[in-house]
């Protein structure tokens, strides 16, 4: 039997590795060591890991910041100045560098007698049930967070210490975009701002960002874009002035329909909302479903509802700084007084955007027009736990399968009732069977907009919004 | 009974081997499925050797090894076969080397010797023709033996789990493990005042230290692990209706993080 990541997470017994590994800089250069140190055995508590997209309002990406509690009875981490430090002799703890791991492990024992440890997902074992599908997910990376140890690292009479780990995100929040350097005089594309972030420099051939990223151009992901923004020519200019480059990523990333986040092993990506593969990655069943690939792994369902607050009958993107008829461009449902109006039926509802990075009214359009299609249907957004799932990631693909109920009740409909008596029998006294209760989810198919991993309790809690 | 120093083997730079050095870590490893194996060695014609070389001389009177399948195999010292250790634990043999040994864990005891290092050569394996195979490599020294054997109803080792149970939306379980851990609790009665105050300087010391409860040579049943006393020392409660009874008490011991 071929073991792979889906055998393991529906397995009723497996054994779990978790790691947290960091990187220190080093004292002279600033610049971070080659190797990954594990702290692993000193933790006391790993936290949750939790990045969100458009689920708590549209264009918001959110990176959590995951807590750690270390054990520091013996000094291990004091600041820098202590010789007990795991940080003497190198830079300050903040902006280390931290990675978490996280999968299953199983041992296989060879005619040697000898135990041979095997970890998934990224143990590198070649399966090529996954491999020859480029839409699948495959074995995948061990990885599920990449940060920055941030903020306060306040010592205790406890005996512990907590850190809190930023995601790489907080790098970008953390440098005004006045003081980028690369612009032209005629203005650059979004794909063109983002290459530039990646290859600032010091000024003395240093990279500013690139050694938060693995320190190579392979980890950051820029799908290309064509617009051209008139407004990111110049450092002064009167959006960059005030502004962060995260807060210019995500302008930028409004006006392109487009999102920028970062994966769990620490790439960079700015590319469509696409799902990421165009077909299911994985399925989730639950009570009342059977399945042998992917087993049983739903705990929880606890919320399934249609989103009307994210239902929008009309989108006015506002593009024109003055308060003009040309400034905004808009795209509604015309409203009739019958069953198929939405804005009849769910009454209208506008979404308002204001973005004055967007160069032309065109473009304006095309973005108010796939917001409208995205959102002008009432769609079912889903919240609901598991066990363990570690390799899936924003914008995946999957489908549910759930059904609590036990029993099989009648349907109200009644043939005898409704249908034409000419063409009844008696076959239609019988209520037509019907399965299930208040969630009855048969192959659906959703995306991530949420995704956490709780590393103490080993579950994972998804929020997905139906394809 | 003893209790024993912490290993003195714990990082790789002492470890100097002939093959697969990629595993050398796994010797001082105590989880026995991480193992020190041989690479290309399978033949009983040719020999593993594994030196542990101390920064300073070194006092050694307690050593094991566990997870084993060496047939014919010796422990000398300083670089020289004939500098075996003088056993002192009743056994097979009274000198470190073995022709046809069919244990697999072996916990030997033997006069303190000042070493500065130690080599393990292995032969022969128990079942002809293998890779040499190594679960925990122990070197360490006498910190007390304490030469009782509790009673049964007194001697409770257990592996403890440190898992997270799932209740799935069916009703069925799924179990994550992460790690299992030895804790024991034992209980003795009628120590004397000299036992107590040996044990007491155990409970006192600040670092961790080995136990195992039945250091034998031979069917060694391989219980031991780096512990903490955690807990009260209750060992000034009298045993009896009389001072000369002795004390009684109770020893809760926790396997360290590795």
């Amino acid at each position: 039997m071929t073991i792979d990541i889906n055998s393991l997470i529906q397995s009723p017994k497996t054994q779990i590795y978790r790691r947290i590994l960091i990187k220190r800089r080093n004292l002279v250069t600033g610049l971070y060591e080659s190797e990954w140190q594990d702290i692993s055995e000193d933790i006391m508590s790993f936290g949750k890991i939790k990045s969100q997209i458009d689920s708590v309002r549209l264009y918001k990406f959110t990176f959590g910041t995951v807590k750690i509690v270390m054990d520091n009875t013996d000094g291990k981490y004091n600041p820098e100045t202590s010789e007990t430090s795991l940080w003497y002799g190198y830079l300050n703890q903040q902006r280390t560098l931290v990675k978490f791991e996280i999968g299953f492990k199983y041992l296989t024992l060879t005619s040697y007698g000898i135990w041979r440890h095997n970890e998934l997902p990224g143990s590198g074992i070649y399966d090529i049930s996954y491999w020859d599908d480029i839409d699948s997910i495959y074995d995948g990376n061990k990885t599920v967070f990449t940060g920055l140890i941030s903020n306060d690292v306040p010592l205790s009479d406890r005996g512990e210490v907590s850190f809190n780990i930023a995601p790489l995100t907080q790098v970008f929040q953390e440098y005004p975009a006045k003081n980028l350097t690369g612009w032209t005089s005629t203005g650059m594309s979004a794909s063109q701002f983002i290459t530039m972030i990646r290859d600032q420099t010091d000024g003395l051939g240093s990279y500013i960002f690139r050694p938060f990223f693995g320190d190579t151009i392979a980890n950051w992901d820029i799908s290309t874009t064509t617009n051209i923004y008139s407004n990111l020519n110049t450092s002064t200019a009167k959006d960059i002035i005030n502004k962060t480059v995260w807060e210019v990523i995500e302008k930028l990333s409004e006006a392109e329909n487009y999102i920028a986040y970062i994966t769990k092993d620490g790439k960079f990506k700015f590319s469509s909302r696409d799902p990421n593969t165009t077909t299911v990655a994985y399925e989730f069943h639950g009570s009342g479903s059977f399945d042998t690939t992917y087993g049983h792994t739903i705990k929880q369902i606890t919320s399934y509802s249609k989103k009307i607050s994210k239902y929008y009958s009309r989108v006015q993107v506002k593009w024109v700084d003055a308060d003009t008829a040309t400034s905004y461009e808009i795209v509604d449902s015309s409203m009739t007084v019958s069953s198929v109006s939405n804005p009849w039926v769910l009454g209208s509802k506008t979404l308002e955007i204001e973005n004055f990075y967007i160069p032309n009214s065109t473009v304006a359009h095309t973005i108010a027009l796939n917001i409208f299609n995205d959102y002008s249907a009432l769609k079912t957004e889903l919240e609901f736990s598991t066990s363990l799932i570690p390799h899936l990631d924003l914008l995946d693909r999957f489908t549910v399968y759930y059904d609590p109920s036990e029993v099989s009740v009648n349907s109200l409909w009644d043939q005898n009732n409704w249908a034409d008596t000419s063409g009844s029998t008696s076959l239609d006294l019988t209520f037509d069977s019907s399965k299930g209760d208040a969630i009855i989810l048969n192959g659906q198919e959703f995306k991530f907009l949420s995704l956490e991993i709780d590393l103490d309790n080993l579950e994972n809690k998804f929020i997905a919004r139906e394809v | 009974m003893e209790f024993i120093k912490s290993n003195y083997l714990n990082t790789t730079t002492l470890i100097a081997v002939n093959s697969n050095t990629t595993t050398i870590a796994n010797l001082f490893n105590p989880d026995l499925q991480y193992q020190y194996y041989t690479d290309g060695l399978n033949s009983d014609l040719t020999t593993s050797a594994i030196t542990i070389t101390f920064d300073v001389a070194t006092q050694i009177s307690r050593f094991a090894l566990i997870g084993i399948n060496y047939k014919e195999f010796s422990v000398f010292y300083n670089g020289v076969t004939a500098n075996t250790f003088a056993l002192t634990s009743t056994g097979s043999t009274i000198a470190s080397s073995f022709l046809n040994n069919t244990e697999e864990n072996i916990y030997f005891q033997c006069a303190t010797t000042s070493v500065n290092s130690i080599t393990l050569n292995a032969k022969k394996t128990i079942t002809a023709d293998q890779e040499k195979v190594i679960g925990h490599l122990i070197l360490s020294d006498l910190i007390y033996n304490l030469d009782l054997k509790p009673s049964a109803r007194n001697y409770k080792p257990r592996k403890v789990a440190k898992q997270v149970i799932h209740k799935l939306s069916d009703g069925g379980t799924r179990i994550h493990n992460i790690k299992k851990k030895w804790e024991l609790n034992l209980t003795f009665d009628y120590l004397s005042e000299s036992q107590r105050n040996s044990l007491e300087d155990i409970y006192n010391l600040t670092t961790p230290f080995i136990f195992t409860a039945f250091p034998t040579m031979t069917s060694w049943d391989a219980v031991i692990f780096e512990a903490v006393w955690i807990g009260d020392f209750d060992f000034y409660e009298y045993s009896d209706n009389a001072i000369s009874s002795g004390y009684s008490g109770k020893i809760a011991l926790k396997e360290t993080p590795s």
